[in-house]
């Protein structure tokens, strides 16, 4: 028991004491609305205190654990109390129905269950509270209570209710600061203080405390709301107290947005302090494993060191257990202590193993104990308990470690002691070796060594030492603990004594100076030795604490924020609601005022009318009367009512007082001031109140006097047709237009039916047989239901006495009175039938006269536009016709331009027609037939009477006479021109491509047709020779011209055949200037032609056929000389070239036309009288097959000059 | 004259045919001229003919088939072609088959009156030369 604890049992006895008294002076004022829950939380916190005191008192662990458990009772409840509280004291009495109450208490209530049944599930706590005893109490270590699931749920929810009371206390500070912000501000820390003294224990936050600090925390918080009460005298005075403020008081949508917006707070506060919990926790858990995970690790290096230093040692010693080497020496010196060189050799020996191992002493001792030797040589005497191990030692024959001991002198030492024996044989003792060890040298400096830096971190060797654990080293914070700090082994907090007793791994403790602390313990292998690796919990947490400080005040400050934003936003809302509320308000306000302006401004009059009488009126109601307003102010309605419609007034008076009708409409009559009658219509109702009571009448009036004489002068109007309707020589049946019942029926058609009107009225019109066409079925009603429009021309009738009439029926549908009726108008039309049918008949007999005839006709109307008639002969040539001119136009001139033309030709003509009054030929039109072909006609207009007739005369065939003849003509033409312009092709052609084989051909057929012909001319001139030898001379004469042209005629023919076979050329070399004189020679020129022919005199040979060289020669100069009929010069020469030999025939004639230039060397293109045109074409082809050209040019005039060039003879070499 | 030498003139062209046959006639020749293969064949079914002087060229037979078909007739039968063509496949055919002479269109009457005479001394009437006479068909 320390002062500490005694304090701690003095807060509880006192928070005990106070939370009484307060409980009982709050219940006391029992009448206060604050009182009774305050009271309730008091209590439970007084009743908390003594379980506390109980729990304490306890005569055993057990049951102090029970009462501690008890606690939860009311700490469970205690903050469901002070949330009504709050409530109360802020005066939201309303919200705290039973249903809350129930609902605030289940938590607390599965609290307990839970509690109680921690032992099945463990969701209470899974490392329940350890208590320990101090003194006579009973001290319960919350830090060692592992928090289950529930355990946190209970927390947070009490947590949520205390800080939601203190919201709601300060809410009510919030509007009457003055009044309220101390008793407020009082409570408030109160709460606050209950808060944190529930969250420190739950969560240990702080570990130093070596007591539960709830309690206390309760006590303060009791203190707190104590001076509250002394000073403020809160239970009597708070804002609850106040009558419920419109302003503060909270309707029912007000509330529900609060509990909504409560609700979403509760919920994120529950899932911010979820996450800061789970955040915290997690990095407990992290960082508790790595500070675990770190003393594990430096105790087991220790231990290991430790051990493997033991281990050293005793294998030190057993390097002389088993030497006989040094029991030689040993044997020696015992034999003759005086051999120098024994003890010299011992001596070094131990000496050498002294300083290697870093050894103290080392001292060799005989069987008794006495020194035999000793290093360092001559020390100090040996410590008496050694040589009373001696004896036991020998006797086992084993290295003996001597633990931890303190000499004489203070020193602490440990050692070794090695029996040496003679021949290893234990009855052969020869001497001990002592050899001890200075804990200081090593073994203290190794322990004190802390591999990390620390403040309070350090390594304990401790072993037990009876029923107490020894402390082995000196202590970091008791440097003379070593062999002298001692604890009982039932201080079981100490984690010494926790390893001595077995424990390995992590504990947590108090240490020997009563400070928490976290260690590792482990036993060192092969000793008595048990490593304790400690340090302080407070150094350990350190990190951790401050860890938790910052989530706290992280998820505090995210906590704070979500609850501002959310109050801003409910504020938000609540403004607008309020400015909603003020909107609807100023709506209403507004809506008064409309009415106010309807009813004053209205052009209809209005009154409002007590069901005593009197009326409140409007102007225009006023200017219906004339009176002024003040004058009916004091009017009762009945004193200006017509009085003979007071009595049906009153009578719809007291129907809607009585509740028989809502409203009533109806007609009345006013007295105006001036005396004369007002007819209105009145529309009123009665207005009544919640209980149903009337309260007044609203009633709008109009007047309807210019109406009602508007009525009467229909009436007189409906008199009239009435009239008109019964006097009609037309049959007149008015219908329903919806039913088609008869409505009515007027005197004539009774008549004309022979059928007395009731057997019409109310009859359906198809129900009555008369009207079989008309409405034989609805079907027909319906039509004219919608076209609200049929006439029947010619509709037969029969009558009730069975005569047939042939009427007219005529159907109209208009409005009567928001009706729709249908009148028919049935008129008997049976005479004018007669006549109208004998009229159709001739008509029809006319228009089958027009119908046969085979010209087609048409009858249009005067306006050249309605076709009423088409005669079959029309019909059958066009195959089409059309109603209208219009159409016809479209149909029968399809081409828009030859259309206009038509109707620019035609129009003029039947204007024409029409003034003339004869027929007058229109001229030739082509019309489109149906099938598309075109037919000529000729048309003709006659007006007779006011019909256009239209006569169309089919003129095609004659017209396509014509046309086939100058077509055929055209062609004719065309085709000879088209002959002549292809012989001409042909002939280019050819003669561009020198396709003279073809020419051939031609000149061969032609050939064959002359001498076919020829043959009959010399067969019958050689027949008339023959048969009339005796014919006179010019007969004969005539016969020999015949004779002698039909030869030359067949030599032409020849010649020509001859050119058109083809040509072979026989090239050998030859020589011009001989070809040139042969050539001369055989054509001789006239005499009036003049010969030059020089050629050079090494003019090469030339390589070509000779015969046919010789006759392009010959053309040539028979040509020159042919061109030169009034004489001149022919010159031939010749020059080499290239590799070719040009020679040259020029004449001075009449030269050769620049246009036929082009065609000279075409076959058969001539210019002579005589010749068929081949010698410049031959030529030509002669020098081409002797692969040379031929060349011309001429002036008209001036002459000509052919060149032909003929390649060089190239000898062979 | 039934002795006369028999000629056969065919020709597409009537007065050809005609003018020919006067001649002939006028020459003292049995003659008779037709302007179809088809006649000339009836003709020759019917009559003796030795010379058949015949147009190369006609419409539905041609001269060649003329004189495939007379010497079918009458073996010895001699056929000259008139033509106004000097050269052509068909009269190689002709000549192949047997035509004795072709004579361009228009003909030497004087050659053909030669030709004829020597035909009817050398070719009709050997019996000059050999001593005997020839056949000249049912005469």
């Amino acid at each position: 028991m320390n002062w500490q604890t005694i304090i701690y049992f003095s807060s509880v006895l006192v928070t005990f004491l106070l939370t009484g008294f307060l409980a009982w002076y709050a219940w006391r004022q029992g009448s206060l609305p604050v009182a009774r829950p305050y009271a309730w939380l008091v209590l439970a916190e007084c009743l908390m205190a003594l379980t506390e005191i109980l729990s304490m008192l306890s005569p055993g662990e057990a049951l102090a654990r029970i009462w501690f458990n008890t606690r939860f009772l009311f700490a469970a409840s205690m903050p469901v109390f002070f949330f009504i509280f709050a409530l109360e004291y802020n005066a939201r009495r309303r919200w705290h129905t039973k249903r809350l109450l129930a609902g605030l208490f289940v938590l607390p209530f599965f609290t307990q269950i839970i509690l109680w049944t921690n032992n099945l599930h463990s969701l209470w706590v899974t490392q329940d509270v350890g208590f320990h005893q101090s003194g006579p109490f009973w001290l319960v270590e919350t830090g060692l209570r592992v928090p289950g699931l529930w355990f946190l749920v209970h927390n947070f929810y009490g947590e949520l209710l205390l800080l939601a009371g203190i919201v709601i206390l300060l809410l009510a500070a919030w509007g009457k600061r003055k009044t309220y912000l101390g008793p407020s501000l009082l409570l408030s820390a109160g709460a606050l203080v209950g808060l944190l003294a529930a969250i420190i224990p739950a969560f240990n936050l702080l570990p130093q405390l070596k007591f539960n600090p709830f309690i206390p925390g309760i006590g303060l918080s009791a203190l707190l709301y104590g001076l509250a009460i002394l000073r403020f005298d809160f239970l009597k005075r708070f804002p609850g107290m106040e009558a419920a403020a419109p302003s503060t008081a909270l309707d029912s949508q007000e509330k529900r947005s609060l509990a909504l917006f409560l609700v979403v707070f509760l919920l994120l506060v529950s899932g911010i302090a979820s996450a800061g919990y789970l955040s915290y926790g997690k990095f407990q858990h992290d960082f508790r494993t790595q500070a675990e995970a770190q003393l594990s690790a430096i105790a087991n290096l220790k231990v290991n060191e430790m051990a493997n230093w033991h281990r050293d040692r005793l294998a030190d010693g057993d390097v002389f257990l088993h030497n006989p080497a040094f029991s030689v020496l040993v044997t020696r010196i015992l034999d003759d202590p005086a051999d120098e060189q024994a003890q010299g050799e011992l001596q070094a020996w131990l000496d050498a193993t002294r300083t290697a191992f870093q050894y103290g002493q080392i001292y060799l001792l005989d069987p008794n104990g006495g020194k035999l030797l000793g290093s360092p040589a001559g020390s100090a005497e040996i410590p008496g308990h050694v040589i009373g191990d001696v004896p036991p030692v020998l006797q086992s024959g084993q290295v003996t470690f001597l633990d931890f001991h303190r000499h004489t002198d203070g020193s602490i030492h440990l050692g070794l002691l090695v029996p040496i024996l003679a021949d290893g044989d234990v009855n052969l003792p020869l001497a001990v070796l002592f050899m001890e060890i200075d804990p200081n040298v090593y073994l203290y400096p190794f322990l004190d060594n802390w591999p990390a830096p620390s403040e309070t971190a350090e390594t304990l060797l401790v072993r037990r030492d009876g029923e107490d654990v020894l402390f082995l080293n000196p202590l970091r914070f008791q440097p003379d603990a070593a062999l002298n700090l001692r604890f009982p082994l039932t201080d079981t907090t100490l984690p010494a004594a926790k390893a001595v007793l077995g424990e390995a791994g992590i504990v947590e403790g108090v240490d020997y100076r009563g400070v928490d602390v976290l260690g590792a313990v482990e036993p060192v292998p092969d000793t008595p030795w048990f490593i304790v690796a400690r340090m302080d919990a407070a150094e350990v947490y350190a990190p951790l604490r401050a860890r938790l400080w910052q989530t706290l005040v992280f998820f505090g400050a995210l906590i704070l924020a979500t609850g501002l934003g959310l109050g801003l936003a409910w504020r938000g809302q609540r403004l607008r609601y309020y400015s909603e509320r003020s909107k609807v308000a100023e709506a209403l306000r507004e809506s008064e005022e409309k009415f106010k302006y309807v009813f004053e401004y209205s052009n209809v009059g209005k009154s409002i009318t007590l069901p005593s009488g009197e009326i409140q009126v409007n102007t225009a109601f006023c200017e219906l009367l004339g009176f002024s307003r003040e004058e009916l102010q004091s009017k009762k309605w009945q004193e200006i009512t017509h009085p003979d419609d007071m009595e049906s007034t009153q009578k719809i008076v007291t129907a809607l007082l009585s509740g028989e009708t809502e409203s009533a409409r109806f007609s009345k009559r006013y007295v105006h001031k001036n005396g004369s009658s007002v007819w209105t219509d009145v529309s009123t109702s009665l207005r009544r109140d919640k209980a149903g009571k009337p309260l007044y009448f609203m009633t709008s009036i109009v007047d309807i006097t210019d109406r009602k004489q508007a009525e009467d002068k229909l009436v007189a109007s409906e008199v009239r047709y009435r009239r008109l309707f019964e006097a009609a020589k037309d049959g007149i049946l008015i219908l329903d237009a919806e039913t088609g019942v008869v409505v009515d029926v007027n005197p004539f058609l009774v008549e004309l039916l022979g059928l007395p009107q009731k057997k019409l009225l109310g009859k359906k019109i198809w129900d009555l047989g008369f009207f079989n066409d008309v409405a034989a079925n609805q079907a027909n009603f319906l039509e004219l239901q919608q076209e609200e429009y049929i006439r029947y021309e010619n509709l037969p009738l029969e009558t009730a006495n069975g005569q047939r009439l042939n009427v007219e029926f005529v159907s109209n549908v208009y409005q009567v009175d928001h009706h729709k009726v249908i009148q028919c108008n049935i008129r008997d039309i049976t005479e004018r039938k007669k006549a109208e049918r004998a009229l159709q008949e001739s008509e029809v007999r006319l228009l089958a006269i027009l119908d046969s005839t085979p010209f087609p006709i048409a009858l249009v109307d005067e306006q050249d536009n309605i076709i009423s008639f088409w005669s079959q002969s029309a019909t059958a040539l066009f195959g089409h016709t059309a109603p209208t001119a219009k159409e016809w136009y479209q149909i029968a001139y399809p081409d828009p331009e030859y259309r206009r033309e038509v109707i620019t030709r035609w129009k003029p003509m039947v204007e024409k027609a029409r003034s003339s009054s004869k027929p007058v030929n229109a001229g030739e039109y082509r019309v489109t037939c149906k099938d598309g072909s075109e037919r000529i006609c000729e048309l003709y207009a006659a007006f007779i009477q006011d019909k256009l007739v239209v006569t169309f005369n089919d003129i095609t065939k004659r017209k396509e006479a014509e046309e086939a003849i100058k077509t055929y003509a055209d062609k004719l033409e065309a085709m000879v021109e088209e002959r002549t312009r292809k012989l001409e092709q042909a002939q280019e052609k050819m003669v561009r491509q020198e396709r003279l084989a073809t020419l051939g051909q031609i000149a061969g057929s032609i050939g064959h047709e002359l001498r076919n012909p020829l043959g009959v001319i010399s067969n019958a001139v050689y027949y008339l020779k023959m048969s009339q030898p005796e014919a006179n001379e010019s007969m004969q004469e005539y016969l020999g011209i015949i004779e002698t042209e039909t030869r030359n005629s067949e030599k032409i023919i020849t010649d020509l055949l001859d050119f058109t076979r083809g040509k072979v050329s026989q090239s050998e070399p030859v020589v011009v200037d001989r070809l040139v004189e042969r050539v001369l020679e055989r054509y001789p020129a006239p005499a009036s032609v003049t010969v030059t022919h020089k050629l050079p005199a090494r003019l090469p040979k030339i390589l070509a056929d000779p015969g046919q060289v010789e006759q392009v020669l010959g053309n040539l100069v028979v040509n020159a000389f042919q061109a030169m009929p009034q004489g001149g010069r022919l010159t031939i020469s010749a020059q080499a070239e290239d590799k070719m030999v040009g020679i040259v025939i020029r004449d001075t004639g009449v030269g050769i036309p620049a246009e036929i230039m082009d065609r000279l060397f075409e076959p058969l293109f001539t210019t002579k009288a005589r010749g068929i045109g081949l010698g410049l074409a031959v030529c030509r082809k002669l020098v081409e097959v002797n692969n040379g050209w031929i060349e011309v040019a001429s002036k008209p005039g001036k002459g000509s000059l052919f060149t032909i060039h003929l390649p060089i003879y190239k000898e062979q070499v | 004259m039934t002795d006369a030498v028999a000629i056969l003139v065919v020709d597409d062209n009537p007065p050809m045919a005609r003018t020919m046959a006067d001649i002939l006639v006028a020459k003292g020749y049995r003659v008779q001229a037709v302007c179809s293969g088809r006649e000339a064949l009836d003709i020759m079914e019917r009559e003796r003919v030795d010379i058949l002087l015949m147009d190369v060229i006609m419409p539905e037979m041609d001269g060649v088939v003329l004189n495939r078909r007379a010497k079918e007739i009458r073996p010895r039968i001699f056929s000259v072609f008139m033509t106004a063509y000097s050269a052509d496949d068909l009269i190689q055919q002709g000549i192949k088959e047997g035509v004795s002479t072709v004579l361009p269109k228009p003909v030497d009457i004087d050659f053909l009156l030669s030709l004829i005479s020597a035909a009817d001394v050398s070719y009709f009437h050997p019996v000059d030369r050999r001593g005997h006479a020839s056949d000249r068909g049912n005469s």
